[in-house]
This record gives structure tokens, sequence and C-alpha cells, in this order.
């Protein structure tokens, strides 16, 4: 009788919801009915569930079958994640058997997981950038609408997400169904990598401080160019937002939105303040302060250029920065690289626009509708581990004793990990999930460790004083199918024109005088249209 | 039909009794048709998302139809005719120069008489080919910096340095130079493979009539070597809209898009955005649509002047 009280319950519930959420008459009544199906399930073993519930490890002997791509497979010194420590010892603290399946070496990461959504077979689990896409995977009927499962059978991520507002939203569909457990940064310190490098030994050899200002800079530039003959240089994807910060310019070479102070997403490159940016550079390039080799450079052409003292100034992040300063070490060329805070209009002014990731990564677990009714409280239960306290330590810092010990209240790494022969990141794939994506939060404190300490100076300058969250185009905007058709036929030709014209700007090939006419041409290619349809996303995605 | 039934014999006893004398040898074709009809005609059905709007969770049957959509969109995209300009104009001049190089080197081989020099350098020349295109590409990239290797030429020579790959001018004379650096060795090999089926009582013959080296080349070896070369050529000529795409994406930036940026190029980024497969689809049949008409008309073209031809 009480049973099936909360079925109908939790039906009338479901059913409401459905229809509030769903403007599009065919699809609600079809995700109506299988959500139906499911809250019975889910109320027919929810009472059993919650009561029963003892903690972790729980004894079962079914398993699970999880996919995902491009994070959390085994290190390769292991032939499969049975003899991987993070793997196995997963099982052994949550008790639940897991069968993982990764994409075989080589494949492209994409095309095995659209390969593997039409397979009559799926997993249980699917581990996926899939953020923007789950409202299409719900109405396809491929992964499950979680959100009358997940208070039921995973408090502890339930919770989490009530806490927090963006991550809530992030986490449902426009339509306001819960479709999966994320992928979580504690804080924007690992959201943030890169940002502007120099020289401390020079700087310090020519008695200058620290930039703030774009007027330091240009003074930076210009001493270093004078007696080292030392240009600024760049590779062109790994400029972010550069210099952007002094102008409220939103990047540098390539394309993208963000959202201004009116919660209207706009297109960085159509902006005065990134003419005005331009401008600055082009200026440097004309007098000769920009390596004309930056156009085409790689990794490995700047790593080469750093190393015979050709440059002394540059935006990067934090890993070629790394390498440079352990290549500087080998060769003894005496360079030390530094992080330096990104550069603002008047000394004091908040650091509005800088290289930033979501804290919400587009990695979302979700439960395919291949997964049992009489599975799903187990998958839940797995999918809930990251998020309780146990769950959390052995995610980011593995087992302890082994991968970390505990010194003064603070989980640290032992040399096991930090001193792996391949090296620390090779260490950390070894024992945690959480370096990559996992199906967790990611602690500030694994990613310090991580990294070197210059870097993490470095990021500390960055995220300081930082507003960038409040102008981040969120992970979880979605487009409809329609809108995404729409947009992806006008959206290559844009940044194709975009990212032609911004070098053309840097090197003087076109005149900035033009510009009023490159905004004119790029409304003409649909770009007012392009705003629009992100625009509207972007409400639902407040709205939610 | 009405005519071929009209033969002596109905097809079908044709068949039957063929089948009886020859069955082994039909059985040793089996596999061979089983390959192609397994890899080559079965997966055709699949051209039919050109025509439709492919969502991988509905799969190829279930995803609505979209009738020209996709086609309309790679008509009316902006860079549409700059993409087909630079695709033409790459393969193009690829054709044009990269065609004759291994020709030109097979016959220089040929005259030479001192074997070991002959062998070295057929060694040396064809090596490139195995080089991996990325590698190749990153070598490039180094020497056409303002401090690589053929800026301290230009340098020596008294020109000024720059980026040789940021100026666009400079993009298609890399490009097929490299390309035929990379594969004259390797290409000449089915030249001279040609060249040494002539039969050498031609050579005896003339020169006993006389003929000097030139001679000969024009009047032995050319001509035994055009049937080689027509159907070399029908044959590039049927990839004519197919150009060394990761070759391109290596060497180009933003700043060479407008020569370098081709259909192949364009729609991989478009990929990148979001996983449109219709799209590449109806590119992709657009591409062989084009790249069988000028198979043909080459074909044709050949059979009328030369009488050698594919079909």
């Amino acid at each position: 009788m009480k049973k099936q009280a909360l079925a109908a319950i939790l039906a009338a519930l479901m059913a409401a919801s459905a229809l509030s959420g769903c403007g599009g008459g065919g699809e609600s009544s079809q995700s109506g009915t299988e959500s139906s199906t499911q809250s019975s399930a889910a109320a027919s073993s929810g009472e059993t569930g919650t009561e029963e519930f003892a903690g972790y490890p729980i004894e079962t002997d079914q398993t699970l079958t999880v996919w995902t791509a491009g994070t959390l497979g085994p290190d390769s010194s292991y032939t499969d994640y049975t003899e991987s420590p993070f793997h196995t010892g997963l099982a052994e603290m949550t008790g639940i058997n897991v069968e993982w399946q990764f994409p075989s070496a080589g494949t492209d990461n994409t095309q095995a997981f659209n390969l593997m959504l039409v397979s009559d077979d799926l997993p249980d689990i699917i581990f996926y950038q899939i953020i923007s896409n789950a409202q299409q995977y719900i109405d396809d009927g491929v992964i499950r609408d979680l959100t009358a499962d997940l208070p039921v059978y995973a408090p502890n991520y339930w919770q989490y997400l009530q806490e927090n507002e963006h991550y809530d939203k992030s986490l449902k569909t426009d339509a306001g169904q819960y479709y999966g457990v994320g992928s979580f940064r504690e804080s924007i310190w690992g959201a943030v990598y890169a940002g502007p490098v120099l020289r401390k030994d020079w700087l310090d050899e020519q008695g200058l401080d620290e930039p703030v200002t774009m007027e330091d800079w240009d003074n930076i530039i210009r001493t270093f160019n004078e007696a080292y003959g030392a240009r600024f240089a760049f590779v062109p994807s790994r400029m972010y937002t550069g210099f952007g910060s002094a102008y409220g310019a939103f990047a540098t070479f390539t394309p993208g939105f963000y959202i201004d102070d009116n919660d209207q997403v706009q297109y960085a490159m159509a902006q005065e303040n990134w003419k005005n940016y331009m401008q600055q550079l082009n200026t440097w390039y004309e007098d000769g302060l920009i390596d004309p080799d930056s156009v085409t450079l790689d990794d490995d052409g700047m790593n080469t250029k750093t190393l015979n003292n050709e440059t002394g100034t540059t935006v990067t992040a934090i890993s070629q920065m790394s390498a440079w300063i352990q290549n500087a070490d080998s060769a003894g060329t005496g360079a030390e690289w530094i992080g330096v805070s990104y550069p603002v209009a008047q000394e004091g002014d908040a650091i509005v626009a800088t290289q930033m990731e979501d804290t919400v990564q587009n990695y979302v677990a979700a439960v395919t509708t291949s997964c049992s009714d009489e599975n799903l409280p187990l998958a839940l239960r797995w999918l809930d581990y990251g998020f309780t306290e146990e769950g959390y330590m052995y995610w980011n810092y593995g087992t302890e004793g082994v991968s970390y010990t505990m010194e003064d209240g603070v989980p640290t790494f032992t040399d096991t990990v930090l001193n792996d022969p391949a090296g620390t990141r090779y260490g950390l794939d070894k024992y945690i999930g959480t370096q990559w994506a996992g199906i967790s939060k990611q602690a500030e404190g694994m990613v310090k460790q991580k990294n070197a300490p210059e870097s993490v100076a470095a990021v500390d300058l960055w995220v300081e004083n930082n507003e960038m969250t409040e102008h981040l185009m969120p992970y979880g905007v979605t487009l409809t199918t329609e809108e995404s058709t729409e947009y992806s036929s006008l959206a290559t030709s844009i940044n194709t024109y975009a990212s032609e014209m911004a070098l053309k700007y840097l090197t003087g090939e076109e005149s900035l005088d033009n510009f009023d006419s490159f905004v004119e041409t790029l409304n003409g290619m649909g770009l007012e249209r392009v705003l629009e349809i992100q625009q509207a996303a972007y409400d639902r995605f407040l709205a939610r | 039909m009405a005519k071929n039934t009209s033969a002596k014999r109905p097809l079908g006893q044709v068949l039957s009794r063929d089948f009886q004398q020859n069955k082994w040898k039909y059985l040793m074709i089996l596999p061979v048709v089983v390959y192609f009809i397994l890899f080559a005609y079965k997966p055709m059905y699949g051209i039919i998302i050109a025509f439709k709007q492919y969502r991988p969770t509905l799969g190829i049957m279930e995803s609505p139809w979209v009738g020209l959509d996709q086609f309309v969109t790679f008509f009316r995209d902006p860079y549409f005719w700059r993409l087909l300009r630079n695709t033409f104009s790459i393969s193009g001049l690829s054709i044009l120069f990269g065609f004759p190089a291994p020709i030109l080197l097979a016959l220089l081989l040929n005259e030479i008489r001192c074997n070991w020099f002959k062998r070295t350098v057929q060694t040396v020349s064809y090596m490139p080919y195995f080089i991996s295109v990325v590698v190749m590409c990153g070598l490039l990239k180094a020497f056409c910096q303002t401090g690589g290797v053929f800026n301290d030429v230009i340098a020596a020579f008294g020109g000024t340095r720059e980026n040789l790959l940021s100026a666009k001018e400079n993009f298609y004379p890399i490009y097929v130079l490299s390309g035929i650096w990379q594969s004259i060795g390797w290409d000449s090999i089915i030249y001279l493979a040609a060249l040494s089926g002539i039969d050498q009582q031609q050579y005896e013959a003339a020169r006993i009539d006389g003929a000097g080296r030139f001679r000969q080349m024009f009047s032995i070896t050319l001509p035994g070597l055009m049937p080689t070369i027509t159907i070399l050529f029908i044959l590039r000529m049927g990839g004519i809209l197919n150009v060394g795409f990761e070759k391109i994406l290596l060497l180009y930036q933003p700043l060479t898009y407008e020569v370098a940026d081709v259909i192949s190029t364009y729609v991989y980024r478009k990929g990148i955005i979001e996983a449109n497969y219709s799209y590449s689809t109806a590119v992709g049949l657009f591409n062989s649509l084009v790249n069988i008409v000028f198979l043909l008309a080459t074909n044709a073209v050949s059979r009328r002047l030369s009488e050698t031809s594919l079909f």
C-alpha cells in the first residue's frame, strides 16, 4: 500500500516536471512515459535501497560496465585496468566490480563514442563529454533521466548540487531533467592554467619591477629587445586572452564568446576593446618587437626559441613554462621563467579576462537505458562514491600509506607518486582518478602538488582578483538540435574569417582603420544570428 | 535484355556450364568478390546520410531526411568558391610539376651506365618517401623560420630574412617542391620498371641506324613509357580534388588561409565544432563526383588521342 502511494506520487511529480519543462509536444510525451516507468522502478527498490544502505564497500556480485575515453585510462605501463592500482582499488573500496571499456589505442575518441552509441549493447554507464548533448540523448532514449533517482541513491552528490547553483544548473537540461553525475573542480584554481610569463633573471638584471600595466609591458619588451635582442614570441593557440585583460578584450587570436556585464553573449573579436588590444600588438609588430615566426610557431618551435634566448616574454600555459624551466636547467642557460599577473588598465583593477575553463568539466557520467532497473541503484551508488568524504580522498589522493600520507592534516603524495620514474603525471595516473576528469571533485590540494612550485606561484597570481567566472560561457549551455545545425552552418566561416583577420591585423596586412567593415562582414556572414542562438541558449541556462 | 536472351543458349545455361568447367577458378575468386561486397559495396548505403541529418543515437536508417540541405549549405558557404579555387590550384600545380618530375628522373637514371651510382641515386631519392608527414612538416616549418636554413641561404645571397611560411605567395612553391622532393624517387620506380620492359633490340637497331642518345630517348624510350604515363595520369586526374590534407593542415595557419584553405581542411575545422557526419559525407560525395568527372574526361580524351585508356 505504502509502496503504491509512493509510486503514484513520484509518477505524478515526474509527469508534472515533464509537462512544465518540455515545450516540444512530441518529445515531452516520450520522455514522460519513459520516466514514469523509471519512477516506479525507483519507488519499488527505493524503499529497500535507502534503508538498507550500510555504506561502502557494498556487498554485491553484480558487475557494472563503464565506458569512457580520454580520461581514467590505466597507465600505459599496465596491460589493462585489472593491473592498475586505481581501478582495482576503486573496486575494493566500493565493493562494486566494474568492467571498464576504453576505445582501443589510436582510435579517435569521439568516433569511438558515436560507434558505441549505435551498438545494440550499451554499457551501464558512459563517462564522456556529453554536457551539451544530454537533452538529445535523453530524447533519443540513450541515457536515463535521473531526476527521481539521484536524491535517493546518490545523496552526497545530490547535496553537493544543491549547495552550488552553478553546478546544479550545469547538470540538468533546459527541461529540468538531471542527466548525470558531473566532474567538478573545487575552485578556479586548476581551471586557470595560462597567463603572461617572463624571464625573471633578465628583469632583475635590468632593474625592472614585475609589470602591472601595459606601459610596464611595453617598457619591458623594449628593454629586453635592446639588451638581449629578444622579442615577444608566442604560439598563437597558446595566447588565449593574452593581454586582453588590460583592454577588456576576451580573445587574442582564437575566436570565442563571452558574457558581458549585462548578461549578453558577445563575440570577443567584434568588440572595440579587442580592436584596441590588436592596435597595441600591431604597434609592437611594426616596431620589430614581436617575433614574425610566431604566426607559424608550435610548442616545439617555441621551446627552441626560449632555449636560444630569442624571447623573454610571452603568454603560455604552465605545462610549457615548466618544460622551459627544465630545459634551461639542463642546458644551463640561467633562464628563470616566472608567471606574472595579467596586465590591467589601472593598478588595482580587477582582472576581467583570462584563460579559464568552467569549474564544471564537459565530462559527465550518465546511466544508459541499457542499465537495468535492478542495477540502477548500484550504478548510482558507485557514481556517488566520489562525493562521499572517503571517496573524495580516494579519487584525489588514492590509498593512504601507499600514494599519500597525512602530514599535519594535509594529504601529501608519497615519493612513489611524485618521483615516478616516468614523471609525476604518470605516477598520478596509476593511483588517482581526478588528474584529468574524474567522477568526483578535483581537489585544489591535488592540483597544487602535481605542479612545479613555479607553476603554483604563477597560478596563484592569475587567480587573484580574477573576475573571469562572470564572463565565462558555461559549458552546460545547450543548443537544441535545430539550433546547433544552424549554428554549425554559420560558425565555421565566421571563425575562419575572424582568425584570418586577427593575424592580418597583427602583421599590418590589414589596417585596423577598417575595423568597422570587418564587423560588418562578420554580421553579413550571420554573426547576429549566431549570437541570437547563443543568447537564447544562455538565457535558458540561466532560467534552469 | 531481349537481345541478350536472343543468344543461342539461355544465359543461365552458359553460366552453369562455365561454372562446371572452371569451378576452382570460381572458388579462387570468391574471397575477392566477398571482400568487395562487404567492404566496398555494403558500406555504400551509408552515403544516404548525405541526404539526412545524421544523429548517432538514431543510426543511419532512423535519422530524418533533409534532402539536399547539406549540399546547399556547402554551396552557399561564403568560402565555397575560395575553397574550390584553392583545392584546384594546389592539386593542379602538384600535377603540373609533380607528375613529370619522376618521369624525368627515371629517364635520367636510365641513361646512367655506372650501376653503383645509379643505385645510390635511386636509394637516396626515395628515402624521403618514408619520412612521416608530421616530421617532414616539422622540418619544413623550422627551415622556413627567420633563423632557419632556407633563410640562411637567402641571407647569404643578400636577401632579407622573413618567415617564409607566413607569406601566402610562398605557400604553393613550398607545398609543391616539398611534395616533389618527397615522392620523386618513389614514383619513379614504376617508370623504371616499365623501362626495363622495353626491348633492348630496339636500341641496338637504332644505334646501327645511327641514332644518338636523344634520338633513342624520344623515339624508343618515351613511346615505350607512354602507356604507363597515360594510365598513371588518368588515375591522377581521378583524384584531382584529393589534396594532401594532413600536409596542408600542418603547414597552413590563418595568415595563409586565403591560398591554402582547401575543402578538406575546412570540413575538418567544421567537424571539430560539431561532429557533423552528414555534412562531411555530402562534401565527400561532391568530391567523388568531381573526381569521377575528371577521370572519365581524361580517359575519353586519352582514348581518342593515344588509344591507351583505363576502359
